[in-house]
């Protein structure tokens, strides 16, 4: 059963691990490594020099180094920019975590030329079912309007966060949104997990 | 030997790189090198210090206080950090809820006017709330139980209270009717009831923003459910938390602005939360003490920006409770907060002293943003 296959592949966030905003950022830290290495090196190598001379001409020789180091990364980095965060073509899950009621949002979307083309976001209840036309119905039928139409605008409002992902290509542009619903909260959540597949 | 001015290099190396001999950098071409790595982007030198950590981000997700917990951390110690996070704001729940029976909250309420002996933190959130109380004249007021009770049972039966419930209801709602004694103990008078749904979550992101700067995490975002958000640091590219700041309604989650946000904090409070429909009147969760029903001041929702999450969040229900009027009058006599507001007739207003990091993406939604000084 797939909800069974969902479940095994489930996990909770805690300790999801990435370079903070893709490749560009963790290729200016790299830069800075290189920087901090050098002139460990060469402070080394001054204390052990015996002359200043000889010191004077090392330096010019690893100023050239330097130079040549950062030109090269820095040319690096400029492809970065242009090119940004690469996505993986394909389809790709996230899962949020169990919101109060054991229920939590599944996110499929899908990569081509580094762009989302589509996306579903669907939420499993506890019992194995989805939040669908049924949602807000008890055993099967409306037992109440105000309750069934609450229930039906959250549903639509999934659909809505999913279609706004595809035509925005980001969420929102923002790091959180103030007042947004569990729903959203777990959709972010999963758009989250969904695309850090993409981007391995 | 031209001389290449020393001054726009010494601010934006950072101080880990400072104790390098100075002989290192004395060469023109080292110094040409270095600005321009440094000065073609500014957090460079930041990231250059963090090199032997790069920064790592890492996220968690988990529901306490009856709403969904997100928080994302960055820096080597960011998971750890993280997973002791979530264990203080599970603590701070069973501390102060007051669906708990057996949380502190929960005894102090059931005591029946005896002195109870709390933790530190239940006994701090308490005292401020106290203070908010105070300072807003009761607009937000934390002695509020029996009130919020009474709604919440209608809103489960879907039925409006009776002006007699609610006055009933209304007697002991003053935080006047809480008593603190020199041990630090504290009782509640005339049968009066605390809920601390209103200042618990602003209260757990200052525990936790405390919390990332002595683990010396580098950022971190707290976002505790529909109502605070707690903003430590800056991102490792150097930009300032941004966040988006929601329209009134239920279904879509259109945003009419964003706030940047660096070391401070975000509380909002919006009328679509909880509310329920009966006889064609939406009643919802901020609830006026002066007349014992959901307020209803023309105020859709108010964000509050603030140097502390506790005051944050009582200050977004006690100026969603005055008014627009009321509200900024109230700013300018205290000044010590930051504020914007959006209005049932779809107006956006902030306070001055925001306007700096408050962007207004609402024009295309039908919104209008007003002066200050409307």
């Amino acid at each position: 059963m797939m909800h069974d296959v969902t479940v095994k592949t489930r996990s909770k966030n805690v300790g999801t691990q990435e370079t903070p905003t893709g490749a560009g950022t963790g290729r200016t830290s790299g830069a800075g490594t290189g920087l901090y290495q050098l002139t460990t090196r060469r402070k080394a190598g001054l204390h052990q020099g015996p002359s200043r001379r000889n010191i004077s001409l090392k330096s010019q020789a690893i100023s050239i180094i330097l130079s040549v180091v950062f030109m090269v990364v820095m040319l690096v980095g400029c492809k970065d920019t242009t090119r940004e965060v690469t996505l993986r073509d394909g389809t790709f899950s996230g899962f949020s975590s169990e919101d109060d009621t054991a229920a939590y949002g599944e996110v499929t979307v899908t990569i081509q030329d580094n762009k989302i083309t589509d996306c579903r976001f669907v939420t499993w209840q506890a019992d194995g079912s989805i939040k669908d036309i049924d949602y807000g119905k008890v055993n099967g039928v409306v037992a109440n309007q105000d309750y069934y139409d609450k229930a039906q605008l959250a549903v639509e409002a999934m659909k809505q966060y999913a279609q706004q992902l595809v035509q925005a290509q980001d969420l929102e542009g923002v790091d959180v949104i103030a007042g947004a619903t569990i729903a959203y909260n777990q959709f972010n959540e999963a758009v989250d997990a969904a695309l850090a597949e993409a981007k391995k | 030997m031209p001389c290449v001015p020393q001054t726009p290099l010494g601010p934006l190396v950072s101080r880990d790189l400072r104790p390098a001999p100075p002989v290192l950098f004395s060469r023109p071409v080292d110094r040409v090198w270095l600005m321009m790595l440094f000065t073609k982007k500014k957090s460079r030198s930041r990231a250059a210090h963090e090199a032997t950590a790069a920064p790592l981000k890492a996220t968690v997700s988990f529901i306490a206080m009856g709403t969904m917990m997100r928080f994302c951390a960055y820096g080597a110690q960011a998971q750890r950090f993280l997973e002791n996070a979530e264990a203080t704001t599970v603590e701070l729940d069973r501390l102060l809820s007051v669906f708990s029976p057996h949380s502190e909250v929960s005894q102090l309420n059931e005591a029946d006017g005896a002195w109870i002996e709390l933790s530190a933190h239940t006994a701090a959130v308490l005292s401020e709330a106290c203070d908010y109380s105070a300072q807003t004249d009761g607009t937000y007021d934390l002695a509020i139980g029996t009130l919020v009770n009474l709604w919440s049972a209608s809103k489960q039966a879907g039925v409006v209270p009776t002006p007699e419930d609610i006055a009933q209801a209304l007697a002991p709602c003053s935080y006047r009717t809480i008593e603190r004694d020199e041990q630090g103990r504290f009782r509640l008078l005339n049968g009066a009831r605390v809920d601390l749904g209103g200042i618990g979550k602003g209260y757990a992101a200052d525990v936790l923003c405390a919390q990332a700067r002595q683990a010396g995490v580098s950022a971190a975002l707290f976002s505790l459910g529909t109502s605070s958000v707690g903003a430590w640091g800056e991102k490792p590219d150097g930009s300032p938390w941004k966040v988006g700041l929601k329209t009134a309604t239920t279904a879509d989650i259109a945003t009419y602005g964003t706030v940047c946000l660096r070391d401070r904090f975000l509380s909002s409070s919006g009328d679509w939360e909880q509310c329920f429909v009966k006889g064609g009147r939406r009643y919802h969760h901020i609830l006026d003490k002066s007349s014992g029903y959901p307020a209803d001041t023309g105020l859709r929702s108010v964000a509050v920006i603030a140097d502390s999450g506790a005051q944050s969040e009582a200050y977004s229900t006690a100026l969603f409770v005055m008014g627009l009027d009321d509200a900024l009058a109230f700013y300018r006599q205290r000044g010590d907060f930051e504020a914007v507001f959006l209005t049932s007739d779809r107006q956006v207003i902030a306070t001055p002293k925001i306007s700096t990091s408050f962007e207004f993406t609402g024009e295309d939604m039908g919104y209008h943003l007003l002066p200050y000084n409307y």
